[in-house]
């Protein structure tokens, strides 16, 4: 008895987790799959259609379109998220005082709404009275059209979608830099190591699996990146913002083909589940 | 104690079960915010117009509603969250008893089934009479020979002027550009004028786009598709390069931005800064402010004519009824829309072009001079194709027009594009 007790324990301590995800994730994927299956309209299936929205999708170039654009947006997205809270986390990793306001001001990002963050972003992307104009213009440097030049554009997007996350990232790698112990930095200060060396032969190799995390949410947040893009860009400029997600939105709220949208929605699940995997049996391997 | 609380308590509890009771229902009625003879209506009206509106319902709340015992509940939605929020309000079987969209999305939104038709009947008791509206508004709201919505409004592609740069510029301020070739020597000679001033404004981004380039292309050919609408037409992509050519002939000369400034389009025109701009009826009200508030002194025209017919691209404000509406509620949003059609002068007073030939008629809308020169062009207004993928083909064409503004493709590619990519979107 005490033994089936000791069994079932541990499924009484994860049970109330796997209720949420159950009602919250599991069911809306099954739903969303289900979905995909048919010509799904406002009122709902219109008739089923098997994988025709999946077939529909590798024969749109609209949806490749997309595809490579979320792809280029986290190729500039994941790597300076993870450079930029590597190194914030290691700054702010230092014992100074007053350290704890940095570490506040980095995480405050997080908690404002992504649209408020958007709005006030566009403002200062603006190209005539826009800050970042303005201080280019301080700085004796070209004004850009960061909004309405397809190459700035993504660019200004990964820019406030680090500025809204970066501080999670560092809150995570701070947490990793707290179980490197000191020792191993103060043999390598005996041996005569100076402070980059420390960085590229201590703290990035011991930091490898929370990196391999920071890794992993930052690639699912570029896949899952829509309120900066709908508020910023609308997709545009001649759709060259247009990710994933601007066309699951596009599919499903405005063309009603809510069974196509789905079937993008479980595209891009399959994706970020996919690269996970790819990247935990590389790290693991290493 | 307890007692003498527990003695009391029958009376003062069956009063507390009375109060919850009453709580209960007065909430429950508050949550459905829908109780005998209240209706809600969803508009796309967030600018001016807004106001005009949340007025005109007051004002009918107040006479004709209180005489008919219809309230009418009214909740605006900024226009690009709209159709969002209308459809999903559809799917979760909540939408509202009325509404009003854009004519280009009625075929959408029937061809979900998410409407439910007029009857003539109810037309009738209602005292709405399809004689008393232009034909093209009222086709605008059928749909595979049912009619689905009754316009509220027109709005075509018109320019304004401004009278003091055409002083300047030597031109008579009494004659706008009614070619292509006098609006180009126009912005010409306003251009010249320096000073930061440009000659003419047209959009180089947003739906402005697709609207001015269908406005010219109908002037040289009927439809931008073939017969049974399956593909661009014969001659697409001659009329196309034509209209292009024309546009770019703009750019070229400098006398107007190539870059984007539709958002401070509006601002500029009322600061004096651009000679003419090619917008739509429903800008008037932030011209009449700026001639009250600026002393700006403007002018409004029909769109130039190009081509070899003149023809311009218009669209229509619809009623619409929601699917699942019961017909003590249809019957009251008929009252009302009737009601907003005997107001129509008021309705126009906020840059609209009225649909109804009675309020045209009026003398109250001929003492209207702006609204009145707009009316004029819907004689030739031609409104987009009553297309279920009509709205998905506007977006590739503004896509393609986007990239050919800002310089990245020439005439040919971007004609190219747009045989290439409406034909697709056009029979998914």
């Amino acid at each position: 008895m005490s033994h089936l007790r000791a069994r079932l324990f541990p499924f009484l301590l994860v049970g109330p987790y796997l209720l949420v995800f159950a009602i919250f994730l599991g069911y809306p994927i099954v739903r969303a799959i289900y979905m995909s299956l048919f010509d799904w309209g406002i009122f709902g299936p219109n008739a089923f259609v098997g994988l025709g929205n999946y077939t529909a999708l590798m024969s749109d170039s609209r949806f490749w379109d997309s595809f490579f654009t979320t792809g280029r947006f986290a190729l500039i997205f994941v790597p300076l998220i993870m450079v930029v809270s590597t190194l914030l986390a290691v700054l702010l990793h230092r014992k100074l005082p007053g350290i704890a306001i940095f570490r506040t001001a980095f995480f405050f990002p997080l908690v404002v709404n992504v649209a408020v963050a958007s709005i006030a972003f566009k403002w200062l992307f603006e190209p005539q009275a826009g800050t970042i104009n303005q201080i280019l213009r301080l700085l004796h440097l070209p004004d850009q059209s960061w909004l309405t030049e397809p190459g700035w554009a993504l660019v200004a997007i990964a820019l406030i979608t680090l500025w809204i996350n970066v501080g999670f990232m560092v809150i995570i790698l701070l947490a990793g830099l707290e179980n490197i112990p000191d020792d191993l930095y103060e043999a390598a200060n005996l041996d005569g190591s100076n402070a980059i060396q420390d960085f590229f032969f201590i703290t990035l190799p011991l930091l490898k699996p929370i990196l391999l995390i920071v890794m992993i949410l930052s690639l699912v947040q570029a896949f899952q990146v829509f309120g900066e893009v709908l508020i910023m860009t609308g997709g545009g400029p001649f759709g060259s913002t247009e990710v994933l997600t601007m066309l699951l939105y596009e599919e499903g709220f405005r063309n009603f083909a809510i069974g196509k949208a789905a079937a993008i929605g479980v595209v891009i699940t399959i994706i970020i589940a996919a690269l996970s995997l790819v990247q935990f049996r590389v790290f693991r391997q290493r | 104690m307890f007692k003498t609380v527990s003695k009391r308590s029958p009376s003062k509890l069956a009063r507390f079960r009375t109060a919850l009771f009453g709580a209960v229902a007065i909430s429950c009625v508050g949550m459905s915010g829908v109780s005998a003879g209240t209706i809600e209506f969803w508009t796309l009206f967030s600018g001016p117009d807004g106001a005009a509106i949340d007025a005109l319902v007051k004002d009918f709340n107040a006479t004709a509603g209180k005489e008919a015992d219809v309230e009418v509940k009214l909740l605006i939605i900024p226009w690009d969250d709209f159709n969002t929020k209308l459809s999903v309000a559809m799917a979760s079987r909540k939408a509202p008893a009325l509404t009003v969209v854009n004519s280009d999305q009625v075929p959408v939104y029937a061809n979900q089934g998410a409407l439910d038709p007029f009857t003539a009947e109810e037309l009738a008791a209602a005292g709405i009479v399809e004689a008393d509206y232009v034909p093209k508004a009222w086709q605008a709201g059928n749909f595979d020979g049912q009619q689905y919505g009754v316009p509220i409004s027109i709005f075509p592609r018109s320019i304004y002027y401004n009278k003091d740069l055409f002083e300047q510029a030597g031109l008579d301020p009494n004659s706008p550009p009614t070619t292509g070739a006098e609006l180009m020597e126009d912005a010409k000679a306003i251009a010249a004028l320096g000073d930061g001033t440009t000659g003419l404004f047209f959009n180089l981004a947003g739906s402005g786009t697709f609207r001015n380039f269908y406005s010219i292309y109908w002037q040289y050919e009927d439809s931008l598709y073939n017969a049974d609408m399956t593909n661009v037409s014969d001659t697409f992509t001659a009329t196309a390069t034509k209209v292009l050519t024309e546009l770019k002939s703009f750019l070229d000369a400098g006398v107007t931005p190539t870059r984007d400034v539709g958002a401070d389009a509006s601002k500029l025109f009322a600061q004096n800064k651009i000679g003419i701009a090619v917008m739509q009826i429903t800008d008037l009200p932030v011209y009449q402010a700026a001639a009250k508030d600026l002393g700006l002194n403007y002018g409004i025209a029909g769109f130039p004519t190009f081509g070899d017919e003149p023809a311009v691209f218009a669209m229509a404000h619809e009623f619409l009824i929601p699917r699942g509406t019961n017909a003590d509620a249809r019957a009251d949003a008929l009252t009302f829309v009737k009601w907003i059609g005997e107001h129509g002068v008021e309705w126009a007073k906020t840059g609209k072009v009225s649909p109804q030939y009675s309020v045209i008629e009026s003398e109250a809308y001929q003492a209207l001079p702006e609204q009145v020169i707009v009316t004029e062009s819907i004689e030739t207004a031609h409104f987009p194709a009553p297309l279920v993928n009509q709205p998905a083909v506007d977006r590739v064409v503004q896509q393609v027009l986007e990239e050919f503004y800002a310089g990245r493709t020439t005439v040919d590619e971007a004609v190219s594009k747009l045989a290439a990519g409406i034909p697709p979107v056009l029979t998914k």
